[in-house]
Parts: structure tokens; C-alpha cells; sequence
């Protein structure tokens, strides 16, 4: 039985929504909301090739009055410097996206602990580099910034004199100051770099960059708001004057607000709360135990040594080790503590011998077995092989409940690409007229690469292949959102109407007759 | 595209695959609908959430609302320290060109903070000094809104604080030690009393100044100038110079 999480269940309804609106928008391929990591590294890029520009005319001697020229630059600093702002506020949108979507998707517990961990800690220095670029340009947003971010640290007893020192008004601020400020806003992203590595460095083959045309859709939408919509000078620091009004950029400074008129140890502790609230995220919201899924094991006798399954894994959680048992092949060695329980090696293996327990490809056909028992699928019915999570959302009770009056028939799949293609041969033998392959888009597998591996073994040969001598007109496949149920009902009835055309008249018929019949008796 | 997979047994040759996932039958082609229309609607939530982003990284916030000045006390200042000198002691035998006639050390008492405005106490605070041995100068740091265009009678007072003067004193007299001020002249006491007015949002600074003692100063050089002028003049004092 499923785990009850209404928050999450919410969330993920909100997520299918809008996932279906952008798709119906932009198709699969450009969902922006698919490409929240990927969009976050492109933003990264802009910054830093932005940046490069404004660092040859910023002055740490005269920080405002430099950043104050580069914007009067009409032809080239106005804008540049916009682009750097706003491709900073659009990282910070990618970001918090990217974390809520892994989240609702279940991404976040186990061995994919690390990437939301490293994730914080990138998002936690993308904080501090973007402190240090506002206080860089040391207008009124620049001191309060600074005040407040030294009123906070002079809490800890680190410093040999308080830090509040530099912006009372005594003397100038330093230039040491604007130096180091300088210094850490180039050297942070440097380290956010390696970060970055650690962060997909349990994946296998990731993407960091969006596909080419949207990266140059963003970078062009970023560019034509900056020459619309330049960022403007707010006045310049005053240490002996009050500062009235500020242009604040609340994708990183909200906080500001919220921290002002309280002292600095219950800054302290409400963001320690925070930060350690958001760390247990991977705890808290694990599977309870009786939900946790088994990871993948090896039937050694079965094991062939072909190395599919270490190949096609998302995770890199296979390995080939020599045999001890004498003979010659290799051996699948599954980590435990990176296997992510996709299943994906099920799909992958044609002896069927790697798999979650109760999910291999010999376990699916029993499964396919029972299904069939249970539903009968006539000739002229389709069965949707519906991924779990995506597929269009058919799995649910009463969306396939509903489809069964039609001859469409929902068989869930834990992910498409655990589906071994033995399933797909076997629900055709076993009476079914034709098997849709409902995955989710591709850029948004839960498990990354499933409807990838699922397409290549089914459509182009890879191993463990749909085999040669299943009629392909009687299979097809489609990629949806939980969303898009009405886009995966078009397609099983498309597919359906193919089905008839290959059926000899009288058994289509039969099949048109039984639809009909089922047809009359809901209206009646 | 190509991808690396295996008939059969050792190492992986490689075999094509699909240049992109949208040369899958049904994985691939355009979204549903009038293309015109999708374009649209596509480039319009786009600029939205393209100006909102824009929006919302320049949102207009007010940090101080009202007109009101500010009185800052901030200075940093080395603190007034107490002496006390010992024989040297004379187990500690050492060559004679190594021997003093006396030891002798020196401990700064915790200062104490006083602020009047119009005769009203409005700080009175013990300030310890900085550093972990207490032997490093004291930081003040003190902000108070005032009324802007008005004059304000202000006080501030930075000394040793004499009840912590007496205990220490007490402490080494029970050892049978004198404790005196380390400098001549005895414990300074810092100590400024005037009339101050500020402008709205103007932050009037108390410092110490070059030398030594409690000085006002303000953002605006003009203002000060004026505030001298009108000293000189024997007008009473708007703003110090």
C-alpha cells in the first residue's frame, strides 16, 4: 500500500499541472520545468562570462562610481551588467525549482543523499557569492547588506574586532574591504565548480547544459528583458546618513526584512533551524521502512557477464568482477548504497537475471501472467504499459478503471525502463492486440534514463531487444507527464483504431462489437 | 549517437542509436495544437516569467520610513588601565642586569556607557574590553533614533566604571598591593555634553576624536561649517563643527 503524504500528493498534483501546460507549450524537449538543474548551470555561465566583462572596469577604489560608469555604458555595460543581475535572480528561481521538483519526485533519500546535500551547499555559496555582488557596488542596498551581514557575524567570537566597525561612520570603509569582498565574489564560484562535480558525481553520463536551443532562448529572453529593463543605480552609501529606500532583490534578499529587528542569536538560531531542517529533508521524508524498496541483486547463475545492466545504470551502481565460481564471463555486482531502486537493470538484462527482488524480468512475466488472467485482453484491445510516476497519470484506479470500458487496459510499471521487453512480447501473446509503452518524457524520469533505454531496446535494437519477430505495427510508445492522461488516451486509441486495420474483418468486428456493447450498456 | 552494449560476452562494442529521443515513433514531433497559437502563448509566459525574475531582483523597500535622525556613539578607544607593581620575586634568581626593582602589570577595569538626551538616561551600560584576556581596546557601537529638526540636549560619559575601580583595587590590596592609574594624571574620564540637532535621516556621530576626546560629526561638511560659523558668531550651537 502507498505511503500516505498529503503535502507531497499536493505537490505533486500542482507539478503534473504544470508540467502538462509547459509541455502543451514548448513539447518535452524544451519544458523549461524538465531543465531546472540544467538551466541553473547555464545561468551559472552567463554570470561568469558577464562577469568577466564588468570585472575589467570595476574599481575597488571606487566601487560605486565604476559600477556607476559601467551602467551609464549604454551600448554594452547597461545591459551586461543587467544580464549578470538577472541571470543571478533567474539562478535563484532554477534553483529552488530544481530542489522543490526533487523533492516531490523522491529524489532526495538514500544514495542520491549526497546530490541534495552538495546541492545545499552550492545554493548556500551562490548565496554568499551574490552577498558579495551587491555589496560591490556600495549603493544603499550595498550597506545595508553589509551592516546586516556584519551585525550577524559579530556573533561569533572569531573576529579580533567587530566588523560593525567598518560601516559606522568613524572612517571610510576600508579598501581591503572591497579587495576581499572582490576577491571572494571570484574565487567562491571557482569552488562552487567542484561542488558541482560532487553533485552529479553519482550519476552516470550527466547533463549539465539544457539542449542548445534553449539555452539560446533563455540567454536571448535574458537579454532583450536587460536592454528593456535595465537595472538602475540605487543611491550611492552614505555611512552618516539613514538610508531611505533601497531596490531589493528579494530572490536572494529576502531575508533582509525578516532578520532586521531581530538580534543577531536569533538570526543565528533560526537559520541553524533552517539549514538543519533542510538537511534531514533526506531523513524525514525517506520511505517509512516498511516502504523502503529492496535494491537490485544478481542471480549469479543467470549472469552472463555481458555488462548491459552496469551500462544502462543511472547510477553507476553496477560493476563487472571476475568470477570465482570458474567460469570465464564476468560477474554484475550491485553497490547497495548507490543503487537507487530504479529497476532499470531488470529491463536491461535479456537472461533476466538482475533486478530489484520481486521486480526482475522473470518476476514482471509472472506478474504479466497474473494481469492477463485477470483482464483477458481481447485482439482488438490495447494494454498501456503505464510508468508509475509519469505515463500520463493512467495507473490511478479510476482513470484505468474507466479506460477498461474501452478495451484499454492499464498495466503499471514501477518505471518505464524496468519494463523488460519480454512483457511487451508476452501481453501480445497473451491476447492483447496492441502494448502502448506510456513513459514519462524523457527529460524528466524520475530515474533518469528509463524512457531513453526503454525506446532503444524497443525501437532500435539495444539489449535486452523487443524481439524481431513481434510485429512492431502493435507496439508504440509515448512519452507523458502525469498530467497529459487525455495525450496517452490519444495515443492507446490511436493505436487501437491501428490494432482493427491488422485484425481479419470478423474478429475486428467481434473486437467493434464488444466496444459497442460495453458502450451501450455504460449508457444505459 | 552511439552507445556501447554487448552480444553476448566481453567487452562492449558499440551499436547506433537513436540521434535523438524524438526520432522514437511517438516520442517525437510537435506538441498538439495551432502551432501559431502555441508560439504565442509559449513566448508570452516566457516574458513573464522573464519580467517578473526582473521584478523581483529590483522590488522597492523602505528601510527607514520615517523622517527620523540617529544618534550613533561608536568609537574605539584603548581603555583606561590600573597598575600595579610588585617586587620582583626573589626566588626567581636571575643575573643582575636581568633584574628589575619592580614587576609591574597592568589591568583595564570594564568602562561604563552613559547617554542623557534632554536629561532622560537612555544608556547606562558596563562595556567590557575586547579580546579574550580583556587587555584590547573597548569598541562602543550605540544607535538612537532622534526627533529631526530639533535640538537635543545630549550627555555622553566613557570612563572607568568606579565600582569595578574598587573592586580590582580591593582585590590587590588584599594582597598587600597598591593599585594606581597607569597614567599620570589619573583615570581619564571621557565626557561631552551639547546641544545636537539632526536633519531627517541625518546620523549625528559621537567619536573619539585625534585627540582623545568625545567629538560629534556629521555626513554633511556644509552643515558643519555652518555649525562652526555660528559658533564663532556666539550664537548658541545647532551642530558642532
Amino acid at each position: 500500500m502507498a505511503q500516505r503524504r498529503p503535502f507531497i500528493d499536493a505537490g505533486r498534483r500542482l507539478m503534473a499541472w504544470a508540467d502538462a501546460a509547459c509541455n502543451r507549450l514548448y513539447g518535452w524537449r524544451f519544458n523549461p520545468l524538465y531543465q531546472t538543474g540544467t538551466v541553473a548551470v547555464l545561468l551559472f555561465v552567463v554570470l561568469a562570462v558577464t562577469g568577466v566583462y564588468l570585472f575589467l572596469f570595476y574599481r575597488i577604489g571606487d566601487p560605486y562610481g565604476s559600477v556607476e560608469r559601467i551602467t551609464e555604458q549604454w551600448w554594452g555595460g547597461q545591459w551586461i551588467r543587467s544580464m549578470h543581475r538577472y541571470a543571478s535572480a533567474g539562478l535563484v528561481v532554477a534553483v529552488i525549482l530544481h530542489a522543490v521538483r526533487i523533492l516531490l519526485q523522491d529524489r532526495h533519500w538514500g544514495s542520491r543523499a549526497l546530490a541534495w546535500m552538495s546541492g545545499l551547499v552550492l545554493t548556500f555559496l551562490c548565496a554568499v557569492v551574490a552577498w558579495t555582488g551587491y555589496v560591490m557596488v556600495w549603493d544603499g542596498q550595498a550597506l545595508v547588506l553589509a551592516r546586516e551581514g556584519a551585525r550577524v557575524l559579530d556573533f561569533l567570537p572569531i573576529f579580533a574586532e567587530p566588523l560593525q566597525r567598518m560601516f559606522t561612520g568613524e572612517s571610510d570603509v576600508p579598501g581591503a574591504f572591497f579587495f576581499l569582498n572582490l576577491f571572494l565574489h571570484i574565487a567562491l564560484p571557482l569552488g562552487l565548480a567542484l561542488i558541482l562535480w560532487i553533485h552529479v558525481s553519482r550519476t552516470a553520463r550527466p547533463r549539465l547544459m539544457p539542449p542548445r536551443k534553449l539555452s539560446w532562448a533563455i540567454v536571448g529572453v535574458l537579454l532583450l528583458v536587460s536592454i528593456a529593463y535595465p537595472v538602475s543605480m540605487g543611491e550611492p552609501a552614505d555611512l552618516l546618513r539613514l538610508t531611505e529606500r533601497i531596490q531589493l532583490d528579494v530572490t536572494y534578499n529576502a531575508w533582509l526584512p525578516l532578520v532586521a529587528d531581530l538580534p543577531a542569536w536569533a538570526v543565528w538560531l533560526a537559520g541553524t533551524a533552517l539549514a538543519a531542517a533542510v538537511l534531514l529533508v533526506p531523513y524525514w521524508l525517506r520511505p517509512s521502512k516498511g516502504h523502503v524498496p529492496e535494491a537490485s541483486v544478481v542471480d549469479a547463475q543467470r549472469c552472463t557477464g555481458c555488462w548491459q545492466c552496469a551500462l544502462d545504470c543511472p547510477w553507476e551502481a553496477i560493476t563487472m568482477v571476475e568470477r570465482t565460481d570458474g567460469r570465464a564471463a564476468e560477474l554484475a555486482v550491485v553497490d547497495p548504497t548507490i543503487c537507487a531502486r530504479c529497476g532499470i537493470c531488470a529491463g536491461s538484462c535479456a537472461p533476466m537475471g538482475v533486478g530489484p527482488p520481486g521486480a526482475t524480468g522473470r518476476d514482471q512475466l509472472g506478474d504479466v501472467r497474473t494481469f492477463l488472467f485477470r483482464v483477458e485482453p481481447g485482439p482488438g484491445d490495447v494494454v498501456v504499459v503505464g510508468c508509475l510516476h509519469g505515463g500520463g497519470g493512467l495507473t490511478r484506479d479510476e482513470e484505468s478503471r474507466a479506460l477498461a470500458q474501452e478495451g484499454i487496459y492499464v498495466y503499471p510499471a514501477r518505471c518505464a525502463g524496468s519494463v523488460h521487453s519480454s512483457v511487451v512480447e508476452f501481453l501480445l501473446k497473451g491476447g492483447a492486440g496492441g502494448v502502448l509503452v506510456a513513459a514519462c518524457p524523457p527529460r524528466d524520469c524520475w530515474h533518469r534514463e528509463g524512457t531513453k533505454w526503454v525506446a532503444a531496446r524497443m525501437f532500435y535494437d539495444r539489449e535486452a531487444e523487443l524481439q524481431a519477430r513481434v510485429d512492431r505495427r502493435r507496439v508504440a510508445m509515448t512519452a507523458a507527464s502525469a498530467g497529459e492522461g487525455r495525450e496517452v488516451r490519444t495515443a492507446a486509441r490511436e493505436l487501437q483504431e491501428q490494432v482493427h486495420t491488422l485484425m481479419e474483418p470478423e474478429e475486428a468486428e467481434m473486437a467493434f462489437d464488444l466496444i459497442q456493447a460495453c458502450e451501450r450498456e455504460e449508457v444505459g | 549517437m552511439t552507445s556501447h552494449t554487448t552480444k553476448g560476452h566481453g567487452p562492449p562494442e558499440e551499436v547506433p542509436e537513436p540521434a535523438a529521443l524524438t526520432d522514437v515513433p511517438g516520442l517525437g514531433g510537435d506538441p498538439p495544437g495551432n502551432r501559431r497559437i502555441r508560439w504565442t502563448l509559449g513566448l508570452l509566459g516566457a516574458a513573464a516569467a522573464a519580467v517578473g525574475i526582473a521584478w523581483l531582483s529590483q522590488v522597492p523597500y523602505t528601510v527607514h520610513g520615517d523622517d527620523a535622525g540617529m544618534l550613533r556613539l561608536s568609537w574605539r578607544v584603548a581603555g583606561e588601565a590600573l597598575e600595579e607593581c610588585r617586587a620582583p620575586d626573589p626566588a626567581a634568581a636571575r643575573p643582575e642586569h636581568m633584574t628589575r626593582d619592580e614587576v609591574c602589570r597592568q589591568r583595564i577595569p570594564p568602562h561604563r556607557l552613559r547617554l542623557e538626551v534632554e536629561g532622560r538616561t537612555r544608556v547606562n551600560q558596563v562595556v567590557e574590553p575586547g579580546g579574550i584576556r580583556g587587555d584590547r581596546p573597548f569598541f562602543v557601537y550605540e544607535d538612537m533614533l532622534l526627533e529631526p529638526g530639533v535640538r537635543h540636549r545630549v550627555r555622553v560619559e566613557f570612563g572607568p566604571d568606579p565600582e569595578a575601580v574598587e573592586r580590582m583595587k580591593g582585590e590587590a590590596a588584599a594582597e598587600g598591593v597598591e593599585m594606581t592609574p597607569a597614567r599620570e594624571g589619573g583615570l581619564r574620564h571621557r565626557t561631552l555634553e551639547r546641544e545636537v540637532e539632526v536633519g531627517p535621516r541625518e546620523i549625528a556621530l559621537v567619536t573619539v576624536g585625534d585627540g582623545g576626546e568625545l567629538v560629534v560629526r556629521w555626513a554633511d561638511p556644509e552643515a558643519a561649517r555652518e555649525a562652526a560659523a555660528e559658533l564663532e558668531d556666539g550664537a548658541p550651537p545647532r551642530r558642532a563643527p
